[in-house]
């Protein structure tokens, strides 16, 4: 939900990494975290297990700029991947703005990056938010390790609607930010529009 | 869900009596500070002693936190959990939710559950009827419409 504050001249965004486990979400904000400057970013909040597997979500504030004068600020969550987080998945898709779907680009994890689509479309239609309307990016993780599926073929089993495609290795910022900037612009465009 | 509950204005006309109830809310429970939060996460005003905490991150959390609390009450049987109180050693927050919206009273021992409960509910009973008119309309005041492409590749430069 786009929070728009007149007042504090503020406008507030939030970006959600979806995506199946081990995907890289966590890896995508934590690398944000570390690159950004410390007088545009809030803390990284972490909700994990003692594995640092995510439990419910990891959240981080940034602070873009001001655009006519209103302060701009994103909000970026992740979700739990593991499936049987799914409740989780479906409340943090409450008052989104823009989403970054990350795949994994293995070839044993295709079948979980679509299962992953297919749970982001139910619980988005459950908030009652469709992917057509809402501003998203895909994004193909790990593509540095040996043996991935080739980026056309992900292509093809994972977009949904002409979206940005970024491929990315998020452990070391490849496409981080290319990801991130593309998803804010789309978002931003959207507020105009609305 | 339509356009309206997606993004949520408030304009300058509406902040003012906000901030005043909330002022209100802060004496009369003698909180220590309170939050008005989106239930997306995000702070729309706070009052009181949060100024040296992370009242962005606090409110993520507190966004969170409540809807799993509503969640566990619809798989539960119980479909309107409005109010969630936890309790710590020092201190205690109490969420209460005010429309579509979350209020949160931050407390300790100079005063007690009860009269926090009771003054935070009647807050969000009048925060609810003031936020429930052309502050959720997204057309309410937009000047969003002369950003330009410009503005916007401007941010990133």
């Amino acid at each position: 939900m786009t929070f728009i504050n007149y007042s504090a001249r503020e406008i507030n965004c939030k970006v959600v990494y979806y995506g199946p486990g081990l995907g890289g979400k966590t890896t995508n904000i934590r690398f944000i975290h570390q690159a950004t400057a410390p007088h545009i970013k809030g803390e990284l909040v972490s909700l994990a297990t003692e594995n640092e597997r995510t439990l419910f979500f990891d959240f981080m504030p940034l602070e873009l700029g001001t655009v006519r004068g209103f302060k701009t600020r994103f909000h970026l969550y992740t979700v739990p991947g593991q499936v049987y987080h799914g409740e989780a998945r479906k409340l943090l898709l409450k008052g989104v703005d823009g989403l970054i779907f990350v795949a994994d680009s293995q070839e044993e994890r295709m079948d979980a990056n679509v299962e992953s689509l297919r749970n982001l479309e139910e619980n988005l239609a459950a908030q009652g938010y469709n992917l057509e309307d809402i501003p998203y990016v895909l994004q193909l993780n790990k593509r540095d390790l040996p043996g991935v599926v080739p980026a056309e073929t992900l292509k093809s089993a994972l977009m949904k609607k002409n979206e940005p495609v970024f491929e990315a290795v998020a452990a070391q910022g490849d496409g981080v930010f290319d990801t991130l900037k593309s998803i804010m612009k789309q978002v931003l465009t959207e507020i105009r529009k609305s | 869900m339509d356009k309206a509950e997606r993004g949520l204005l408030i304009d300058e006309n509406t902040l003012p009596p906000i901030v005043e109830i909330l002022g209100r809310l802060k004496v009369t429970s003698m909180s220590r500070s309170v939050l008005l939060v989106g239930r997306g996460g995000h702070v729309l005003a706070s009052e009181g002693d949060v100024t040296n905490r992370d009242v962005v991150s606090i409110s993520s959390l507190i966004a969170g936190h409540f809807a799993a609390a509503e969640e566990i009450g619809r798989l539960s049987g119980d479909h309107n959990f409005h109010t969630v109180h936890i309790e710590g050693d020092e201190s205690d927050l109490l969420m209460c939710r005010a429309g579509g919206i979350l209020i949160c009273s931050m407390f300790d021992e100079r005063t007690t559950v009860g009269l926090v409960r009771l003054r935070t509910k009647k807050a969000a009973r009048e925060i609810e009827a003031l936020l429930g008119g052309d502050a959720h309309s997204p057309k309410s005041g937009v000047i969003l419409d002369i950003i330009t492409d410009e503005d916007i590749d401007g941010l990133f430069n």
